[in-house]
């Protein structure tokens, strides 16, 4: 009887230290995920980035196939919400300019952030 | 001994169910991953993305944090075979950026350098009138140009030098954003590019850009000449052993000052890269 009880002892033990080690020693890194699993602040910095090169290249498919990932269907609304983000942030009038336009050349545009396509 | 030996068994075993359930069954998910450990053909569109912005904007120090962020211990390389594969399909925006990024990043390929060179390809220009190291190439074919017409009786009247035009627009609306020292080789004569942007980072024609020297000498040229290579650029060819001071709208706005065609550490001479951009409000 006793054997047995050490034995389930040790078992559970066992699959507390395996727990451990797999969820907080090493736990399983993802290196390949998906750009809708970053965080918040970095989707933020890609649609900003987007709204950059949109300036730059004019080129409104690329700025659609480097949105997409970030998980959005509406990617317009997606970028005007991004601009009028960074209206409350206090941006400067430039980098609403280009969140504006390239909002606007996804078909999203709004009262608050209309001013902002020619300031 | 029996005993001592089943338990080591059932705590094996429980370790291995333990990390079983903890690796392949119900993994940590991580719902806030960075650039670095997304999928690659996202982490390329980033590093695009990034020097393009860069290009748009020249705002080095984020440019930086949102390379840093990728986290790529082999940048060097990933730029490399990124710009070869872009530059496959010939010029394009994409391409240019990468290869000025790389160029920031002091990573340098020929094919690059070719690149770099070929946006900004000068053709050599001979205007009787001013002197051959005193004359803004420019392809006249694209805009007309005012050409001096020669006329059959000589004047000892040396010709005027260009008047001042006196414009609305301080030289404090402008900046340097950009200022690279290029190597330019002995078949071509070193040159002073500039490139102005509005504060939409859009080229801009028609903008004079003036260029004094030393011993009071100045000459200016306009942008615009060369769309192929952007609206808002324009060259000047450099002479060694003088330094020149850069202005826009008038002489006397000097915004870069001190450029010298000096050797390069290599053959031939260095050539100046400027971009100027609006102020913003």
């Amino acid at each position: 009887m006793r054997k047995i009880i050490f034995t389930l002892i040790a078992f559970f033990a066992g699959i507390g230290l395996g727990l451990l080690v797999g969820w907080y020693v090493w736990p399983v890194t993802y290196t390949e995920s998906a750009p809708t699993r970053m965080r918040q602040d970095w989707k933020d910095e890609a649609i900003w980035m987007a709204a950059q090169a949109f300036a730059y290249d004019r080129d409104l498919e690329a700025a659609q196939i480097r949105l997409r990932p970030l998980g959005s269907n509406e990617l317009g609304e997606l970028v005007l919400e991004r601009a009028e983000q960074a209206i409350a942030q206090n941006l400067s009038t430039l980098q609403l300019a280009h969140l504006a336009r390239l909002a606007a050349a996804l078909g999203a545009r709004s009262e608050r952030i209309d001013p902002y396509l020619s300031p | 001994m029996k005993t001592r030996a089943l338990i080591l068994i059932a705590l094996v075993i429980g370790i291995v169910t333990g990390l079983a359930y903890a690796w392949l069954i119900a993994p940590v998910t991580f719902t806030e991953s960075s650039p670095a450990q997304v999928m690659k053909a996202y982490r390329e569109a980033w590093l695009i993305m990034a020097a393009e912005a860069y290009v748009q904007d020249g705002d080095w120090d984020r440019t930086q944090a949102r390379v840093t962020a990728l986290r790529d211990a082999n940048l060097p390389q990933t730029l490399t075979d990124l710009f070869n594969r872009y530059q496959a399909d010939g010029p394009n925006p994409a391409a240019r950026a990468l290869a000025r990024l790389a160029d920031r990043l002091n990573v340098r390929t020929p094919a690059m350098q070719v690149y770099l060179a070929s946006i900004i390809t000068p053709v050599p220009e001979i205007d009787a009138t001013t002197g051959p190291f005193l004359v803004a190439t420019s392809i006249p074919t694209t805009v007309p140009s005012p050409r001096p017409i020669a006329t059959s009786t000589p004047t000892a009247t040396p010709e005027p030098p260009p008047t001042l035009t006196p414009t609305a627009t301080p030289v404090s609306d402008y900046r340097v954003i950009d200022r690279v020292a290029e190597c330019t080789t002995d078949e071509q004569p070193p040159q002073i590019r500039v490139i102005v942007q509005d504060e939409f980072g859009q080229g801009v024609p028609g903008k004079e850009i003036w260029i004094t020297w030393e011993d009071g000498g100045q000459d200016r040229f306009v942008t615009g000449l060369k769309p192929e290579i952007d609206p808002g650029y324009g060259d000047f060819d450099m002479q060694p052993d003088q330094s020149y001071n850069v202005g826009v709208s008038k002489p006397t706005a000097v915004i870069v000052s001190d450029l010298r065609a000096d050797p390069c550490e290599t053959d031939g001479r260095t050539s100046w890269r400027l971009i100027l951009a609006a102020r913003t409000p």
